[in-house]
């Protein structure tokens, strides 16, 4: 597929992407995690860029951080500290896990950006004084950005905004629901690639190619044929297809995925009139992860997509060592356990390595689903 | 019918015949740095104990590590099911199975026909396997094979040790030896040590009798007594453990081809 394929290159070589950014003279934000609102940014008429970690091994970084913090953020500091982050001309962080609030600290020490934010977002997300708090912490970051931008963020560019992403996000989950099917039209790997690459892309250019991407899926004679067990992987990051593709490869189908770099970032839109108050009901609606509460809110989003995408079993992928999920991995075990679900907890580090392990572990669970 | 299971195991591979339902011929042999050429030479030494050819071999599950590596088996199967397979074709009441291999060790339940139903496996790390065994085994100048049993005479009682890492549970233990303390009280330590890493293990998947311990640390007296005392049940140990993978990866064989044969 000719959208899927570009798609790819631009998550293979974001550089592309960059460049181009840079041509129209805008300031890149790099961000973590999903809960930064990309509209402020995007309406200050600058680029929110969510960031990855890359394929090759810690280095730098290792001497600043014990290997029992969290991989994946290992991998972005020690990239930044490798001078590979140089384009950002800003860096936003929200109040998440522990390794990402530190990770705000040690930047401004370390990498010494020209900006480094960080929104308190309030991590208990359905009270009424949450609500007012985050209203007022969303006022101050869009102050920060228009200061930031040199450019005044008007009530209106910031709803085209929300409209322009939302339209992404509803795309991504047309193309998503896709797997409902089997065979599908897209496989889970591709759905990464495809999720990945509308994240880091100009909305406008990644919404032609999704477009492009039902298109063409639709006519798709190259489909794969599979009769294996259902599959939904949740975790964290998964920002390489590697473990998807293995499972894939193993003759499981990865029917639904529950990450950050897939439908946590496309689930719900932004809706309401007020584009303030919009953003701020968003928060309160939109899928969380296990550093927010309550974590009922997730267990219950997890058992809808079971039932809608007709899941077999779950894999539930930690990476080393991300304490929100290790401790919530133990207790979404037993109850989807209760409820005839099994569920594998993979533990493994960014970077996969000791796949020979994994491997055992993914095709013994497949062998016993089938 | 004739089928046959290898298991590339990280430290040994065995191979195991099935002939008629009876286990025919087996062999067991340790695994070189070249898995392809293992494969190869644990084949050949069953077919020689046997009598048999290659020919002869209507079907060849692989599995265990280096399952994808051997060139002749027609399939290969994770060793988490095959030793829940061998383990019921042994021991039909089994429901729990825990296996100690070379570098891993893994939690085990099964239904009444050796299908697993659910499973967990150690990190990576070579702590509470076989291979910290056999370092210490060296370190303590005590044949592998007395290891358990001279593990359950202390002179002082086990000796704690408190890591887990082999790397470094072996400084610890020459630290302790420096200071006299008599190896059996080391070693007491050591199984000790092991055995509570599997009944963490074993408690994550829950244990219904029967059990079953399979892999080399079977033969491990020391290790089994410890963890049958913390279970409060008695384990059931096939005569040779170590062929229990590659018996059931021979049983998949033999199930996978009364599938695929007419009649």
């Amino acid at each position: 597929m000719k959208s899927l394929e570009t798609m790819r290159r631009y998550v293979r070589e974001p550089q592309l992407l960059i460049n181009g950014y840079r041509a129209l003279g805008k300031k890149i934000i790099g961000y973590r995690c999903l809960y930064v609102p990309e509209e402020i940014i995007h309406a200050a008429g600058m680029v929110p860029y969510p960031l990855f970690g890359g394929p090759e091994p810690i280095s730098l970084a290792d001497s600043y951080l014990q290997p029992y913090i969290c991989e994946f953020i290992r991998n972005v500091f020690d990239r930044a500290l490798e001078g590979k982050l140089k384009f950002l001309d800003g860096l936003v962080l929200c109040n998440t896990c522990d390794a990402v609030r530190k990770m705000y600290d040690h930047w401004r020490t370390y990498i010494k950006t020209h900006l480094c934010y960080i929104i308190n977002n309030p991590q208990e997300t359905y009270s009424n004084h949450a609500y007012s708090y985050y209203y007022i912490e969303l006022q101050n970051f869009r102050l920060e950005m228009e200061n930031f931008s040199g450019q005044k963020i008007t009530d209106e560019n910031l709803a085209r905004s929300i409209s322009l992403y939302n339209e992404t996000r509803s795309l991504l989950k047309k193309a998503y629901l896709l797997r409902k099917q089997d065979p599908a039209a897209l496989s889970g790997a591709e759905t990464l690639d495809m999720v990945m690459a509308a994240m880091i892309m100009p909305k406008e250019e990644a919404n032609t190619l999704i477009r492009d991407v039902l298109k063409e899926a639709g006519n798709r004679v190259d489909r794969r044929q599979n009769s294996g067990p259902r599959i939904l992987i949740t975790g964290s990051i998964i920002d390489q297809p590697a473990l998807i593709r293995l499972v894939e490869e193993m003759g499981g189908m990865v029917a639904a995925d529950d990450l950050c770099t897939t439908s946590r970032y496309f689930w719900q839109e932004v809706k309401g009139d007020n584009p303030m108050d919009a953003l701020c009901l968003y928060a309160t609606q939109r899928c969380l992860c296990p550093c927010m509460h309550p974590a009922e809110k997730r267990l219950a989003h997890l058992q809808e997509l079971i039932r809608e995408f007709a899941v077999e079993g779950v894999i539930y992928f930690n990476i080393k060592y991300c304490d929100p999920f290790i401790f919530e991995g133990v207790m979404f075990k037993e109850v989807l356990e209760k409820t005839g679900i099994p569920v594998m907890v993979l533990e493994a580090g960014h970077d996969l390595s000791g796949i020979g392990q994994l491997k055992t572990r993914v095709q013994a669970f497949i062998e016993m689903l089938w | 019918m004739i089928t046959a299971g290898i298991d590339i195991g990280s430290l040994s591979s065995k191979a195991v015949i099935l002939k008629d339902g009876q286990i025919f011929g087996r062999a067991l042999t340790p695994t070189g740095a070249d898995s392809v050429q293992t494969a190869g030479r644990v084949m050949q030494e069953v077919l020689d104990k046997t009598g048999l050819s290659f020919k002869d071999i209507n079907f060849i599950v692989s599995t265990g590590y280096g399952r994808v590596l051997v060139p002749f088996a027609q399939r290969n199967v994770s060793e988490i099911s095959c030793h829940a397979k061998g383990s019921s074709w042994f021991f039909p009441s089994v429901r729990t199975i825990l296996d100690m291999g070379g570098q891993d060790c893994k939690a085990i339940r099964c239904d009444a026909t050796g299908k697993v139903t659910n499973f967990v496996m150690n990190d990576k790390c070579a702590a509470g396997a076989g291979r910290s065994m056999e370092v210490m085994a060296d370190l303590l100048q005590i044949p592998l094979a007395d290891l358990g049993r001279e593990s359950l005479n202390t002179v002082r009682g086990e000796q704690d040790i408190s890591t887990t890492c082999v790397v470094f549970a072996r400084s610890e233990v020459i630290g302790y030896l420096h200071q006299g303390v008599p190896a059996n009280d080391i070693l007491g330590g050591l199984c000790e040590a092991l055995a509570s890493r599997v009944y963490a293990l074993l408690k994550r998947v829950g244990v219904e009798e029967d059990l079953v311990i399979s892999g080399g640390i079977a033969k491990n007296i020391g290790v089994v007594r410890r963890i049958e005392q913390k279970l409060g049940i008695n384990a059931k140990i096939a005569y040779e453990p170590q062929i229990v993978g590659a018996l059931g990866a021979a049983v998949f064989a033999r199930e996978i081809l009364a599938k695929i044969m007419p009649g």
